[in-house]
């Protein structure tokens, strides 16, 4: 397993110099731009760097990688030795011993018994924030679902509940209780789209490792009002790069195939 | 005089471009149109010139409770007289100041005439001036506005946009001073109007934002915010002594003191510092720290 880490790493690699080939039609000739410095204070594992290597395990961890923006340099700390990994020959790699230093509230992906093994699970003390963050917004559901609110004006209790889950446990943490949400739920449409309203509020930088991958199930949903949400996203996210998944998805609802010309006018104008 | 009325999501407002009404599924008045007490909620303005820039429309905005693109549709008095809808004044839950008198109820709706007002938007969404959009980036750069001319009333702001603001300050690439400038502001109004949210902003900002300059300085502004007999029972500020007999030296050498310690210490160290801030009054926090008895 190996993470990013860009502070106080011992192991560090220069990445500037190789390429990397991923998902087929993505290459990212300067991965020395962090995608992560939206955190750049943060010490968080960024993630398993196999899955750059490797599509099979990246869909599993089902993280997305097309965020690499920034400039800054950041580290590679690993409890494998990197030499086995499968990188181009003209990287530099500094090998370290060090084993990992990373904070107990940020969620660590552990295989659960060799690297190459297609099961991942939650650190135990991770797993345990992510139940009580889904806690917070299991209630927001109940008062969703028999409260008194309006939509028109502020925001639901369950976008509510993301604001609050993002402040008191991360974005990180954030992340897996979405994904928990969309297994969850992933037949209650109403929860959905409210979960999809509340990430609204986020900018996509905060979200961008597991926002992108939201925002596919939303667009690749059978249902209209889910593709709605999805496009809204993508609208509020104003993210260039997001614009190729809105290119892509297949639509055949009018208001819709309208929804995603309005947004794709606005990426052209300046703001 | 017209009508603005923010429609529940961007979308709508193609899909009642396109759609016939007959085809909206049953869940589209509990997800999308949404009624509270019969009645929707609309923000009156004189003309349509420049409408999306009027102090309607500001209000709107500022009643919201996060950053997100909009669209609105508009109506005329024309099409209420028409359909018999009912309108009166109310007051409206604005962060703008001095303008929640804009606001109107379109009150006593029936399902009839729900699906009337259905026909008039479709109409109106088909028409150049009848409904207009607002991004999100539109939405922070006009609140912000608003924010240097002094314009908003952190009393009525909900709170959850405030963290939007605050969240959005501290992203800007604005220069330190010019940033610090914005943040120190918005502290300040929030610690003299809705102290208990300062716990909320700091914990947010050491989570995701940490700079230990700027986390000076809007701690020192908080504290001038927050006034002499206030007492918060919980979070950050919880102090367990009168805030006055601490001189403004002490507070700064305390706030030092932990920024020196945090110094040493990793970010979620700083945490557990700042946890045990709130669990001890300030006095025994700076004796302790500098081994006075």
């Amino acid at each position: 397993m190996t993470y990013l880490n860009n502070q106080k790493s011992e192991s560090s690699f220069d990445v500037n110099k190789f390429l990397i080939n991923y998902n087929n039609n993505k290459v990212f000739s300067k991965l020395n731009k962090s995608p992560f410095e939206a955190y750049s204070n943060k010490r968080m594992p960024i993630f398993v760097m196999n899955d750059i290597f490797n599509d099979e395990e990246k869909q599993e961890t089902n993280f997305d990688f097309n965020e690499i923006e920034k400039d800054g340099e950041f580290r590679i700390q690993t409890n494998q030795n990197p030499k086995s990994l499968d990188i181009s020959s003209n990287s530099e790699i500094k090998v370290s011993k060090r084993e990992n230093i990373f904070d107990n509230d940020k969620p660590i992906i552990k295989r659960s018994s060799s690297e190459s093994s297609s099961t991942t699970t939650l650190d135990p003390k991770i797993e345990k924030k992510v139940f009580e963050a889904f806690d917070i917004f299991e209630k927001a559901v109940a008062e969703f679902r028999f409260g008194d609110y309006t939509l028109s004006s502020g925001i639901g209790p369950i976008a509510n509940s993301l604001l609050k889950i993002s402040i008191e446990f991360g974005f990180y943490t954030l992340g897996y209780v979405v994904l928990k949400i969309f297994i969850d739920y992933v037949n209650d449409e109403n929860i959905l789209i409210q979960v999809g309203k509340g990430l609204c509020g986020f900018d996509y930088d905060d979200v961008s490792i597991w926002g992108t991958s939201t925002v596919k199930d939303l667009l690749h949903s059978k249902s209209d009002l889910q593709k709605g949400i999805g496009i809204e996203l993508i609208d509020n996210w104003q993210s260039k790069k997001l614009l190729d998944v809105l290119q892509s998805i297949e639509v055949k609802t009018q208001w819709v195939q309208d929804y995603i010309d309005i947004v794709i006018k606005d990426f052209g104008e300046p703001t | 005089m017209y009508y603005i009325h923010k429609l529940s999501t961007p979308a709508l407002e193609t899909k009642l471009a396109s759609q016939q009404l007959k085809s909206f599924n049953a869940d589209f008045l509990h997800q999308e149109f949404k009624t509270n007490s019969n009645t929707l909620s609309f923000w009156s303005v004189n003309n349509l010139n420049n409408i999306n820039k009027s102090d309607s429309v500001k209000a709107i905005l500022l009643a919201q409770g996060q950053f997100s693109s909009a669209a609105f549709v508009v109506l005329d008095k024309n099409d209420i007289a028409k359909n018999n809808l009912e309108i009166i004044e109310s007051i409206g839950n604005t962060g703008y100041k001095g303008k929640s008198n804009l606001h109107r109820d379109l009150c006593n709706l029936k399902i009839s005439t729900v699906f009337d007002l259905f026909e008039i938007y479709k109409d109106n969404v088909k028409k150049e001036s009848y409904h207009f959009r607002i991004t999100k980036s539109e939405m922070k750069k006009s609140i912000l506005k608003l924010m240097k001319n002094n314009e908003i009333d952190y009393n009525h702001i909900q709170n959850t946009l405030i963290i939007a603001i605050f969240r959005d300050l501290l992203k800007t690439e604005k220069s330190f001073d010019e940033k610090s400038k914005y943040c120190r502001n918005l502290i300040f109004e929030v610690s003299k109007c809705k102290p208990y949210l300062l716990k909320e902003l700091f914990e947010d900002f050491i989570k995701n934002k940490y700079d230990s300059q700027l986390f000076l300085d809007l701690i020192k502004t908080a504290f001038c915010g927050l006034s002499d007999d206030f007492r918060i029972e919980e979070g950050l500020f919880d102090i367990t002594n009168d805030i006055s007999q601490f001189n403004n030296k002490n507070i700064i050498d305390i706030i030092n003191l932990m920024i020196n310690l945090s110094k040493t210490q990793n970010n979620s160290d700083f945490l557990y510092l700042l946890e045990d801030l709130k669990n001890c009054d300030f006095q025994t926090f700076y004796n302790a720290n500098l081994g006075v008895s």
